[in-house]
């Protein structure tokens, strides 16, 4: 399975040649790394184990806040893991110039009208169909159209009609209205469609600057490489969540709070977490680095004497 | 099949109008920016270089076309059963590969929608403002209307282009979803990210929200005020003189003018007596209650016994106080009420080191008493301004979903809304002071955005049980 040899791969945190030229793009825009692409949101996912959170709305049913679209936001300390280790590149895209802007203006244009011709017979093509499928009904409605305009006019002799009736109408002359443009079908992109003008951004970003969120960011790399999944640990008063799988499939094991390794806790702060913790069910880490820089855990379990 | 970036274009040659029928030529070149690849198709000199736009996101008319009704709306489940732990298992691995195929093909699933169903706008970069001609169904709930032109707000427009129903060009090019972030949102505007997530949010849920307008008066009940106090004719109302008489006959021009203690006399409907015997004792009532005293008729008679008005005790046991002045008066009376305390049945009390709580001169009413008891006491306002620096930005006025909501006259919002960061939560002040200056009772949340996972917190005021002065 493919994502069983990319864990080879990441394990010893080298790409192949391929991935190397067409590295993941994580755009900064307003501030935030973002990916707006489908494909690389999976891929970030199921290869590099990011899990990041959707924002925006989804298309197929935009007004639910239950499962939303692209773009997906990255973390900051997920962002920095990704550029460390080379897995994607943030960028950030030039404005473009006005003459490029012109030519694209005239570029879509074209690329439009030609796909408007295409749909209208499209459409002119689906009606047809229609149509087919429905002459018999077509059929009875004329003839018992012509029935009552004879009827009305007075003549006796009907019989002789209904065979020329069937005689006249075929597909072909039944008249198709011309579809109006109000019907024409556009597509409204999500991401940019236009080659991207883009510049490495690496510069842009600033962080981790204090000390704080450099503890989080080498926090955030040791679980990392022990094969845990992350994300926000917001809803549970935490820094981290660490789950043993994909979010979607299993539930997290650890709350992960990051302390500095010389700030004293208060005991009623232990005694809270420790009953968040049992609350629901997770375990909750103290993560610190050591004078070494390495990372060490303690975990809190609620216990009693019995 | 390779993975190389396909910059494929789709070209139409073009002939002007005048030279004869227009031909299409549509195409796929596999080719890189180089490449102008109408160079290979051309008839006439006019071409058009499409090379930049990519055919992975720009779909054909065949493609579009499928898209016209969307068959599957169907939201993906998030949770449902989940396993405990990776077990390695091939079902696992079945429902994971399963899991990201469907997120796959819903995420990349494009926006299509029928040119009449979109409104047409177009950006304004000095104003950063979205001007649209036409107007739809949002514009009874979101934007406005300046120098006869429609407008609406960067978040407005933004939100309006995710679910489909805004088309917006900037110098001409209609602008993507990403372009549009980059455009509408801070730093180029002063909506910042997380303000408009959480303007998405609530929007979704179906709320109306708008731009925080200030103070609002409810305009309902302040137009009726408005009108009733201006349509009375003190003149022609004619006010009984109820001193020195039992009972005064009223002529009753309109019952809901009566007060609360008249009855209508049942033989005349537009006559009624009004009794002023019980007027004065009621009003008595109410004074004595407001005292802490009570009356015999209420009941309570036997209580009247336990009364002790140290004021009175002291005015018994001592000398009339003697003054020239208001002032000499004043300070006279104090030095009595220190002296007198001394001699006062209960003095002996406070000899020892353990001294009651409560003085004699306390005992006004039993509020006044266990106000001497609250530890907790309840804060009263009003409150002090905020500290410098430390303004609390009240960002958007949320309405309930509802077909009365004004955009001229919205009136008083049912939410308010203010967007924190997660690092630290507001203090005390700032949470009371924040909604002060606008004095009304809407509840003020706090949003919490925290890399796109939202949490509302609101502080809200609870009284602590209080004893009330009437025990009638």
């Amino acid at each position: 399975m493919a994502s069983r040899a990319h864990e080879g791969q990441e394990n010893s945190h080298v790409l192949s040649d391929l991935e190397q030229e067409n590295k993941v793009q994580i755009y900064l825009v307003n501030g935030k790394a973002t990916v707006w692409n489908a494909e690389d949101v999976v891929m970030l996912r199921e290869h590099f184990r990011i899990v990041g959170v959707l924002v925006g709305c989804l298309p197929r049913a935009p007004r639910q806040n239950i499962h939303l679209g692209l773009p997906l936001e990255l973390m900051p300390e997920e962002t920095n893991l990704l550029l460390e280790k080379g897995f994607a590149e943030l960028v950030k895209e030039k404005a473009a110039s006005p003459r490029s802007v012109a030519e694209r203006v005239k570029a879509i244009d074209a690329a439009r009208r030609a796909n408007f011709k295409e749909q209208q017979e499209l459409y002119h093509e689906d009606r047809r169909r229609e149509m087919m499928k429905r002459l018999p009904l077509i059929l009875e409605g004329k003839k018992a159209k012509r029935k009552r305009v004879l009827a009305e006019a007075g003549e006796a002799d009907m019989s002789a009609e209904d065979d020329s009736v069937a005689d006249e109408i075929t597909v072909d002359s039944l008249p198709v209205t011309v579809t109006a443009e109000k019907h024409m079908l556009l597509q409204l992109f999500t991401e940019n469609p236009w080659t991207r003008e883009t510049e490495n951004a690496a510069g842009d970003w600033q962080f981790p600057t204090t000390e704080a969120e450099k503890l989080r960011c080498a926090v955030f790399r040791d679980l990392w490489e022990k094969e845990y999944f992350l994300t926000s640990g917001q809803k549970f008063g935490g820094d981290f969540l660490a789950y043993p799988g994909d979010p979607s499939r299993f539930h997290s094991f650890y709350i992960v709070i990051c302390v500095d390794f010389n700030k004293q806790l208060p005991a009623l702060d232990i005694v809270s977490m420790g009953r968040l913790g049992s609350n629901v069910r997770k375990t909750v880490l103290l993560a610190s680095t050591d004078y070494d820089g390495s990372v060490k855990y303690t975990s809190l379990q609620w216990t009693g004497l019995s | 099949m390779v993975e190389l970036n396909w910059l494929a274009l789709a070209i139409q040659t073009w002939q002007p109008p005048w030279t004869g029928p227009c031909r299409s030529v549509a195409s796929f070149v596999c080719g890189f920016d180089a490449f102008s690849a109408a160079e290979i198709m051309s008839e006439t000199p006019q071409t058009v270089d499409v090379s930049q736009l990519s055919s992975k996101i720009f779909l054909s008319a065949q493609e579009l076309f499928k898209w016209r009704k969307r068959e599957n709306l169907s939201v993906p489940q998030r949770g449902g059963a989940k396993d405990f732990e990776p077990d390695g298992s091939w079902l696992q691995a079945k429902r994971l590969d399963a899991f990201y195929e469907e997120q796959r093909s819903v995420l990349a699933e494009p926006r299509v929608e029928k040119s009449g169903n979109l409104v047409k706008g177009t950006w304004n970069a000095d104003l950063k403002l979205v001007n649209i001609e036409k107007t739809a169904k949002f514009w009874m709930k979101m934007g406005f209307a300046d120098q006869h032109r429609n407008w609406l707000h960067p978040e407005e427009a933004l939100f309006l282009m995710e679910v489909n129903c805004l088309d917006v060009s900037y110098d001409g090019l209609r602008l993507s979803l990403q372009e549009a972030y980059s455009l509408f949102l801070a730093p180029v505007t002063d909506v910042t990210v997380e303000e408009y997530q959480v303007y998405g949010h609530l929007r979704r849920l179906g709320y109306i929200v708008i731009r925080h307008a200030g103070k609002q008066s409810d305009c309902t009940t302040d137009c009726k005020s408005k009108r009733t106090f201006t349509s009375w004719d003190f003149d022609a109302i004619n006010f009984p003189d109820i001193a020195g008489k039992d009972t005064v006959t009223v002529e009753v021009s309109c019952q809901d003018l009566l007060p609360p203690n008249t009855c209508l006399n049942e033989d005349f409907e537009d006559v009624c007596m009004f009794d002023v015997e019980d007027y004065k004792r009621q009003q008595q009532q109410q004074s004595s209650a407001r005292q802490g005293k009570f009356d015999h008729d209420s009941g309570f008679g036997h209580l009247k016994d336990l009364q002790f008005s140290y004021a009175e005790w002291v005015q018994q046991h001592s000398k009339p106080v003697v003054a020239k002045n208001w002032g000499e008066w004043k300070t006279a009376m104090q030095e009595r009420n220190q002296s007198s305390f001394l001699q006062s049945p209960v003095a002996h009390l406070w000899k020892g080191e353990v001294t009651p709580l409560v003085r004699p001169k306390d005992s006004v009413s039993t509020a006044a008493l266990l106000e001497k008891l609250s530890i907790i006491k309840p804060f009263k306002g009003p409150c002090p301004a905020n500290s410098a620096g430390n303004d609390v930005k009240i960002v958007f006025d949320v309405y309930l979903p509802n077909t009365t909501f004004r955009k001229t006259s919205p009136g008083i919002p049912d939410h308010r809304i203010c967007v924190a960061r997660g690092e630290e939560p507001p203090d005390f002040f700032q949470a009371q002071s924040a909604t002060a200056h606008l004095e009304d009772d809407v509840p003020l949340h706090w949003a919490v955005v925290n890399c796109g996972e939202i949490s509302f917190f609101i502080f809200e005021n609870s009284s602590l049980p209080v004893h009330t002065s009437s025990l009638g």
